[in-house]
């Protein structure tokens, strides 16, 4: 048995949670009732002072955190950033987190950053540059690491294999856990026209540890993973799919942008604790687990996007007050 | 076949648009031209456009303003000529005071403040997020003449005071009115004091006079009743019992707006 699986039934399971961010910073902490844990992107707490480091504080007197990077670009051909490692450390050490994670993609190269999730070439190469960056990075930091799988809107060149055989590889090799982000996987499956549940029972699923529920958009050529929008039904199909099948110690939903009432956002976390509920209890029984549902293939048009829809994905937010 | 690094260069560069889409067909692993896709790329490569935009717009809001329609194609080049170098996000936008000076002298002889004005705006999103922690501490009241001579204020640790050759603060104030975008403003040395709240966590602005900015420059390491005796010194033709009640005004609103955050014990 991998190391990975045994220090994932060691990890405490965190429960329901929600992306800690900025403009819902203060309905978020005042929410301990129906948040179970709180997601936050440690670039925006590292080295940082201010109201960035008064709201960490505050979030780490409540609720258990995490955090979910978006620059320590594993899939670069530039070293680990010694600078990143070392803030990242201080910040893991100081609120305690279980586990962390970063995305499977890289953001930089040569030294600069294109503050962008971007897609590798899912070729031999890349995934043995990653397995060895990912052991030095849990070595470095001393907790658990997951991967997440991005949405990506091109297949880049140098492709040797499909996403799913690539992230299996990843996690395997790296020996490292699993963020899997049903809303990405929908949103790929749409933009490149594939199963999702093919694509889920092609991943060492087993490895999952934290799962991202999201919303996307539809935008005019592209489905666009914007994180501002309600969870549509087929992700949460998803979601229970997934968690009839294996453990995950925390799921949470990720808002960025567009925000509708807090409530809005509550009831979502309610519903996918009411998935996670149910999918357990299929699990506990024994009974079956159910199957994939149908799911309607979006036709790719010719058009190009708009600025606008395209003005809506974003990463990190800017200003930090 | 081409190296992962070779792959990734190839695509840093066509994304970041220093080179164009059909330049990826120099990889060796693309036999065939349509391989590649190219409106992918060009997403990818107005993504990550946008997101510099963004970064740029929202910590320069005045320069951004002042420019207009010229402001993205300002930020392309921006980009291209000091292309984020750190993990941080908004750290990518932090040479662009050092870009208009140096590779702006066009703009710079419209409006030669504009450098300054980045400047400032620049501080204001450095002071917001600088990791140093800020505390107030009790203080004794001055009217104690004791406490004149031996204490001395503690300055909040994040203060920056800045000497600009234009009244940066002025075209700053006459901008947020809507005003002043096409207006020339002559030369004025002007002295701003910027720092960090330490209970709004807001960045504070204080525009400073000459003299003003003298004491402030010195109270770090002098006691009230120097601070005074110096403030006498820069006022010769006043009459100095007005320029140390000035003076003890002052200094009560410094430690009213946090500006001055405690005393501290001087040595004799």
């Amino acid at each position: 048995m991998p190391d990975f699986l045994d220090t994932k039934k060691r990890l405490p399971n965190l429960g329901i949670g929600l992306g800690l961010r900025r403009e819902l910073a203060t309905e978020t902490l005042e929410s301990e009732s129906r948040i179970d844990w709180l997601e936050l992107v440690p670039e925006n707490y590292m080295g940082l002072g201010g109201a960035c480091r008064e709201r960490l504080e505050s979030a780490r007197n409540k609720f258990p955190l995490v955090t979910h990077g978006i620059n320590l670009s594993i899939g670069s051909t530039d070293d680990l950033n010694s600078e990143y490692l070392s803030k990242l450390k201080k910040l893991l050490d100081l609120i305690d987190a279980p586990w962390f994670s970063d995305h499977l993609c890289f953001t930089s190269c040569d030294g600069i950053y294109m503050h962008d999730l971007l897609p590798l070439p899912r070729s031999k190469e890349a995934i043995k540059l990653i397995a060895e960056k990912v052991k030095r990075v849990q070595e470095t930091i001393g907790r658990p690491f997951l991967l997440e799988n991005i949405s990506y809107y091109m297949n880049v060149p140098g492709c040797e294999m499909n996403d799913s055989q690539f992230l299996a590889e990843v996690a395997e090799k790296a020996d490292c856990g699993l963020l899997l982000d049903v809303n990405n996987v929908y949103v790929n499956s749409l933009n490149h026209g594939f199963d999702p549940y093919q694509y889920l029972d092609q991943i060492p699923l087993e490895r999952t540890v934290q799962i991202h529920v999201a919303g996307h958009k539809q935008g005019s050529e592209y489905v666009i993973d914007t994180h501002g929008s309600a969870v549509v039904e087929p992700v949460f199909e998803l979601l229970q799919y997934v968690l009839e099948r294996v453990e995950a110690k925390g799921v949470m939903l990720e808002r960025d942008q567009n925000f509708p009432e807090f409530e809005e956002i509550l009831l979502e976390v309610d519903r996918i604790r009411a998935i996670s509920d149910a999918a357990a209890q299929v699990r506990h029984s024994g009974m079956p687990p159910r199957a994939a549902s149908a799911i309607k293939q979006f036709e790719r048009k010719a058009a190009p996007a708009g600025r606008k829809d395209l003005a809506e994905v974003k990463h990190a937010r800017v200003l930090s007050a | 076949m081409s190296s992962l690094h070779e792959i990734e260069k190839t695509l840093t560069s066509i994304w970041m648009q220093r080179q164009p889409v059909e330049s990826a067909q120099s990889l060796s692993c693309l036999l065939e031209a349509d391989q590649f896709d190219a409106d992918g790329a060009r997403l990818y490569a107005r993504l990550i456009g946008y997101g510099h935009e963004d970064v740029l717009t929202s910590i320069y809001p005045y320069c951004a303003q002042l420019l207009g329609n010229s402001w993205e194609k300002l930020v392309k080049k921006y980009v291209s000529l000091f292309p984020p170098d750190h993990f941080h996000l908004n750290s990518s936008a932090r040479r662009f005071p050092q870009f208009l000076n140096e590779h702006c002298t066009d703009l710079l002889e419209k409006r030669a403040y504009l450098a300054e004005l980045a400047d400032y705006e620049w501080l204001e999103m450095e002071l917001l997020e600088v990791d140093t922690a800020v505390s107030v501490t009790e203080r004794t009241p001055l009217s104690d003449p004791e406490a004149f001579v031996s204490l001395g204020p503690v300055l909040n640790p994040t203060l920056a005071v800045r000497t600009y050759k234009y009244p940066i603060q002025k075209i700053v104030d006459l901008l947020d009115e809507g005003k002043g975008s096409r207006k020339k403003f002559a030369p004025e040395k002007s002295h701003v004091a910027m720092y960090r709240d330490p209970f709004s966590h807001r960045v504070r602005i204080v525009e400073l006079d000459d003299n003003a900015q003298v004491l402030l420059s010195e109270a770090a390491v002098s006691s009230y009743g120097q601070l005074a005796k110096r403030c006498v010194e820069l006022n010769p033709e006043r009459n100095p019992q007005s320029s140390v009640t000035d003076l003890i005004e002052l200094i009560e609103q410094f430690h009213e707006i946090n500006l001055f955050v405690g005393d501290r014990k001087v040595g004799k």
